[in-house]
């Protein structure tokens, strides 16, 4: 048990060291848990990899109704 | 407007013509009216056919006019026309890419959408178990065939309300093939039936099947190689294939050998998930049926997505758990992994451990491995591991376990496709070498299509 302790303990200690160097940390942006169903195109989904069959009717939706909303709202994210 | 004034125009001309024709009687009246005031009868004549021209004249204008409007009329017509026309072959072209964005089915509800994915992980093992060499037809238990439906809704305000439906299809499971049992028949599990609300701020309750908070926490891993075959659960291969003296089965499976005290696994449970606070900090904590509970806390899990947290040219990611999987003569179990990727390089290394806090000897099980991605090829990139794990008193006759392996897989990235091969190494001491068991070599080949 006491033993077990000591790879997380060096683990957070590190990481502590890392933070406090200066170091920036920044989450990751891809999903890597290929032991799920992989994320990425598949053989007959195609590049969404995934059959969809109900549309998400967001902020497309809204562009295409109200184009100019919607550069303005992208002008005001950036 | 027009028709108005050719209304006009023609009272206009009924007037004049009747006008005419008074003037041509009262002419003729006149004339016969011999010596009585003659010159002032001639002028008055005169003034009326002044007064006639004048009509006329006024009539000749407004018939002008109606001309003009008339052709402007015709002028603007054509025009509209023919922007009609453009509008229409515009519409033309554009219906063809319409038909294909519209869905096949479509809901009543905004904001929604049902996804469904799924995989097929089929591999043929041959091995040798110190007795014989035979091939084994498998569906890859590392992670096996299966479709999953996931139907989300946007709440606003940060919110996702979902569920998730996961079905493992997975005929001749690796875990469950065997020397004496190679046709082990259809295999379903019901990997996730769950309702799961998610909120940018407060985290995530999930209610259902699917994952304990302690689940893949020794298992987290940023090698390519870990996704169809190679990671810290080595047995799953292989998991049902029995152990040899060299003569005859020992009833010893390499699945009972080796074991990488994963936590609860998916369980019919109460999942909460915190938000992320900094770059990837997480806790989870679930209670499960059976009197099961456990805490986590992840690095760059990211609610099971595992995006890591990258620090300068590395990717890390890292979980530990504690949890109480209410097994006989077990008080508690601990486990816990790492993976660094160093990004430029493609290098990676992974470690995992775990045991279980017993009643006699505490069971535990180490594993390490070093990892290299690289793309050789435009259709995909390449990954290559090598992989060692050492375990002790794992079951109940187990002493020491022993395990090496060394992976490859290609994939191909449009086709949502992966090759992959593996040659693995397997020993197992038992207690007091009663049985004396073979060392088992394992060589798979297989592939995984994500459809």
């Amino acid at each position: 048990m006491a033993r077990f302790w000591i790879v997380p303990a060096a683990l957070a200690l590190g990481l502590a060291v890392t933070a406090c160097s200066g170091v920036t940390m920044k989450p990751g942006d891809q999903l890597r848990n290929n032991r799920e169903i992989r994320p990425g195109p598949g053989f007959l989904t195609g590049p969404e990899g995934e059959f969809v069959i109900f549309r998400v009717e967001g902020e497309e939706a809204a562009a295409q109704a109200d184009p100019q909303a919607g550069s303005e709202n992208h002008t005001a994210s950036e | 407007m027009g028709v108005r004034k050719l209304g006009r125009f023609a009272a206009l001309c009924g007037t004049f013509i009747l006008a005419l024709g008074l003037t041509l009687g009262s002419v003729g009246a006149q004339v016969s009216d011999v010596g009585v005031s003659t010159d002032d009868r001639v002028k008055a004549l005169e003034e009326q056919l002044n007064l006639m021209m004048q009509q006329m004249q006024a009539v000749q204008r407004e018939l002008a006019e109606t001309r003009a409007d008339v052709e402007r009329a015709r002028t603007a017509a054509r025009a509209a026309q023919e922007q009609a026309g453009t509008v229409k072959q515009a519409q033309d072209a554009a219906a063809p890419d319409q038909a294909s964005e519209q869905a096949t089915v479509t809901s009543g509800q905004p904001r929604v959408k049902l996804a469904i994915s799924g995989q097929v992980n089929r591999a043929v093992n041959v091995v040798n178990d110190g007795n014989e060499t035979d091939a084994f037809f498998v569906d890859n238990d590392t992670s096996n065939s299966r479709i999953r439906f996931v139907g989300t809704g946007d709440l606003g305000e940060g919110t996702t309300l979902g569920t998730r439906i996961e079905i493992a299809v997975s005929p001749n499971n690796s875990f469950d093939v065997s020397q004496d049992d190679e046709d082990s028949g259809d295999f379903f599990d019901q990997r996730k039936v769950e309702i799961f609300a998610r909120n940018d701020d407060y985290g995530q309750f999930s209610l259902g099947k699917g994952n304990t908070a302690s689940e893949d926490t020794a298992e987290y891993d940023l090698s390519l190689v870990a996704g169809p075959i190679m990671y810290s659960g080595v047995s799953d291969i292989v998991g049902g294939l029995q152990f040899t003296d060299g003569d005859s089965l020992t009833g010893i499976t390499l699945g009972d050998a080796f074991f990488n005290f994963d936590g609860n696994g998916r369980k019919n449970r109460v999942l909460y998930d915190s938000p992320v606070f900094g770059p990837g900090v997480q806790f989870s904590a679930s209670a499960a049926s059976d009197d099961r509970f456990d805490l986590a806390a992840t690095w760059g899990g990211n609610y099971g997505d595992w995006t890591g947290v990258e620090i300068g040219d590395f990717l890390t990611l890292g979980a530990v758990a504690i949890s109480d999987p209410n097994v006989d003569d077990v008080d508690y179990r601990l486990n816990g992994s790492a993976s660094v990727l160093h990004m430029p390089t493609g290098l990676s290394l992974t470690f995992s451990g775990g045991m279980d806090e017993a009643d006699e000897d505490n069971p535990y099980n180490l594993y390490a491995k070093l990892g290299w991605d690289t793309e050789f090829f435009s259709f995909g990139p390449t990954g290559f591991g090598v992989d060692f794990t050492h375990s002790e008193n794992v079951c109940a006759d187990c002493d020491e376990g022993r395990s090496a392996g060394i992976a490859a897989v290609q994939v191909v990235e449009d086709w949502g496709l992966e090759l992959y091969s593996q040659l693995r190494w397997f020993s197992l001491d038992t207690e007091a070498g009663v049985p004396d068991t073979d060392d088992v070599f394992a060589f798979t080949l297989g592939s995984r299509a994500k459809f």
